[in-house]
């Protein structure tokens, strides 16, 4: 799989503060890629440095093929990005907002008409922004996103702040792209949303990636084996598939026909991050 | 570079979306209202106008002089009726329909001209005004001229500081003129230095910043921003002399005088705007930014102490004031405009350099 997104040694410095500590990962074309971390990790700042936002202090960076520093007229075209807020003009439909991005990115306005379907806004194309709903405006803004059909598409917490309903049919939505080959690069908070649609995952801490990896790698290399019994008293142990002596509790509870239930209970994403990290998201 | 399609298409999205924030309208409405209420409430061309009756002989050469003495002046309008007699003249200056009144012998004329000292009555309110005060004086000089009498001393008006014709700018457009061309200027720079940096600021406030430096560049995103704020420069411009009936006698130079005043003050904008975080800063601090943008405009041309003169003349909208001025007239009103131009293109000079010195850090 050759690298859609190729990140080397990446370093990103505020006065004394080392918002990007020596980053370096890459991703491949057609991967959806997950970066996590907490507020202030470097999500943000990586995602600026690589759609050419902010400038790397030191380090690398390709996106398709291109140096976002140096190529970043050739970068422009290639890419594009749903970001965090929800920054429309609100004042124009949605069918103004698209169209503006279509003259911008010099593709056919109709391309915006089609967008709108593929998102579901169709019939509220010619209403104004500012009477959508936020799960309206963030599929405006992933339409958006679409218009010049970016080979690497940027999302920035793209589900934060929507109800249920919406951010499920928004996973759906990004999981449609990667199945039609975008590459994805994610930042969420959401750790099950992330175990949901990316093929690695990256944890950054302090600027630094610690982990990097498939969600189940990741959860069978760094969580524990663990399983749930249910006894016939109705109360509920945990117990560790790899300790000895939780292994003979069971043994012995079996023999004694205890048992009700027994439940394997593999470590989740949140829990790999917290033993990386040192505490949640 | 700049890509025409990327500014073009900003510029079209602006002109659109921009007049429909409350801010922007109420800084293109405001000028143009105060524009319309000095031009109804100011006098057409003098500063004073004095209504006078008189009674007596008609076609006099006392009254030719008298009207010419009048026609002369850069500062008194004389709107002057015949009445049937004294008593008429007397009632009129009475119920207030006349400033003065005179009252002329029959042989005036040549009673004057053979030194037989003829008696001209004056009538005046209570209260006189400074108008019935211009006509006593101005006969007594008239009177004096068909006597063929030497005046005892010759008295000439030296204007202490600048130009006695710029000293009198007020008195050569007129008050009317004068105010709709100050608040012409006061919508330059209300459109430069309050629309223009809203607009900016709500691309940042709002983050759509982000997401047009993802296909644009800055270089284009304000470059759209100012082609808007010259945009509405020449629509409110044109509006404005529309609703104030006024027609530039020079219009290059009013034209001329307009473009660079607007493009510097829009320089000045943008810089502005990239000060502040968001639109309801700039709206919080525009008393602030407008008062040194704005008070020029109005005190140019006007009898000032000296120090005071020249701080104007340091400023774009003082200098542009000048050029637009000369242009609205069709002749000199101010002297030495090449140094206006002069001033106004340093102006620009400056602040486009300093936005591109922005620029390059904001790209590196």
């Amino acid at each position: 799989m050759s690298a859609a997104v190729e990140v080397r040694d990446l370093h990103k410095h505020y006065g004394s503060v080392r918002a990007v500590d020596g980053v370096t990962f890459s991703v491949g074309e057609g991967e959806v890629f997950g970066l996590l971390g907490h507020n202030g990790a470097g999500k943000t700042t990586t995602i600026r440095m690589l759609t050419g936002r902010a400038r790397p202090t030191s380090g690398t960076a390709t996106v398709a093929g291109y140096d976002v520093v140096h190529q970043r007229e050739q970068v422009k075209p290639l890419i594009n990005a749903v970001f965090e807020d929800p920054n429309l003009y609100e004042r124009l439909s949605g069918r103004d907002n698209l169209r503006l991005f279509a003259v911008l990115y010099g593709v056919p306005v109709a391309h915006a008409d089609e967008l709108l379907e593929t998102v579901g806004l169709t019939s509220a194309a010619k209403r104004k922004v500012k009477a959508y709903s936020s799960g309206m405006k963030q599929r405006l803004l992933v339409a958006r996103a679409l218009i010049n059909n970016p080979r690497v598409l940027f999302m920035d917490e793209p589900t934060r702040g929507l109800d249920p309903t919406s951010a499920r049919e928004l996973r759906a939505l990004i999981a449609h792209l990667a199945k039609e080959g975008t590459t994805i690069f994610l930042t969420t908070h959401y750790m099950e949303e992330a175990d949901e649609l990316c093929d690695r995952v990256a944890f950054l801490s302090q600027g630094k990636v610690v982990a990097l990896d498939t969600p189940r790698e990741l959860k069978l290399k760094q969580g524990e084996r663990r399983a749930v019994v249910l006894l016939a008293d109705r109360s509920e142990h945990s117990i560790r598939l790899d300790d000895a002596a939780d292994a003979a509790r069971l043994d012995e509870w079996i023999r004694d026909g205890k048992v009700l239930t027994v439940h394997s209970q593999e470590g989740t994403l949140e829990d790999v991050f917290v033993a990386l990290a040192g505490r949640a998201l | 570079m700049i890509r025409a399609r990327i500014v073009t298409a900003l510029f079209r999205k602006d002109l659109v979306d921009a007049i429909r924030e409350t801010r922007i309208v109420v800084s293109l409405l405001t000028p143009i209202l105060l524009a319309v209420i000095y031009n109804s409430v100011f006098p057409d061309a003098k500063a004073q106008v004095v209504k006078t009756a008189y009674a007596g002989p008609e076609g006099t050469a006392v009254v030719r002089l008298l009207l010419g003495r009048a026609d002369a002046s850069q500062s008194t309008e004389l709107q002057l009726r015949h009445v049937a007699s004294a008593d008429d003249a007397r009632q009129l200056v009475f119920t207030k329909d006349v400033d003065v009144a005179f009252v002329l012998p029959e042989d005036v004329d040549d009673a004057i001209r053979g030194g037989r000292a003829p008696t001209i009555r004056v009538i005046q309110p209570d209260l006189p005004s400074a108008g019935a005060a211009y006509v006593q004086g101005s006969l007594e000089t008239a009177a004096r001229t068909l006597a063929a009498q030497r005046p005892p001393a010759v008295v000439t008006t030296e204007t202490a500081s600048g130009n006695a014709t710029e000293q009198s700018v007020l008195s050569q457009l007129g008050p009317r003129k004068y105010f709709v061309l100050a608040t012409i200027v006061m919508m330059i720079g209300m459109i430069a230095v309050l629309a223009v940096p809203i607009m900016l600021t709500e691309e940042v406030e709002r983050k759509t910043l982000d997401a047009l430096l993802l296909v644009g560049s800055y270089l284009e995103v304000i470059a759209a921003k100012a082609l808007v704020g010259l945009a509405y420069v020449a629509v409110s411009v044109v509006v404005m002399l529309g609703l104030t009936r006024l027609r530039p006698d020079d219009q290059l130079t009013f034209g001329a005088g307009t473009l660079v005043v607007a493009v510097a003050l829009i320089g000045l904008g943008l810089l502005i705007g990239g000060l502040f975080r968001n639109a309801q800063q700039v709206y919080s601090w525009s008393s602030v930014i407008l008062i040194p943008v704005i008070l020029p405009a109005f005190a140019t041309g006007l009898p000032l102490p000296a120090w005071l003169d020249a701080l104007l003349r340091a400023t774009p909208t003082g200098q542009g004031m000048r050029i637009i001025a000369n242009g609205l007239a069709g002749h000199g009103v101010f002297t030495e405009i090449w140094q206006s131009y002069a001033v106004v293109l340093a102006w620009c000079a400056a602040v486009y350099g300093v936005l591109a010195w922005q620029l390059a850090r904001r790209e590196s």
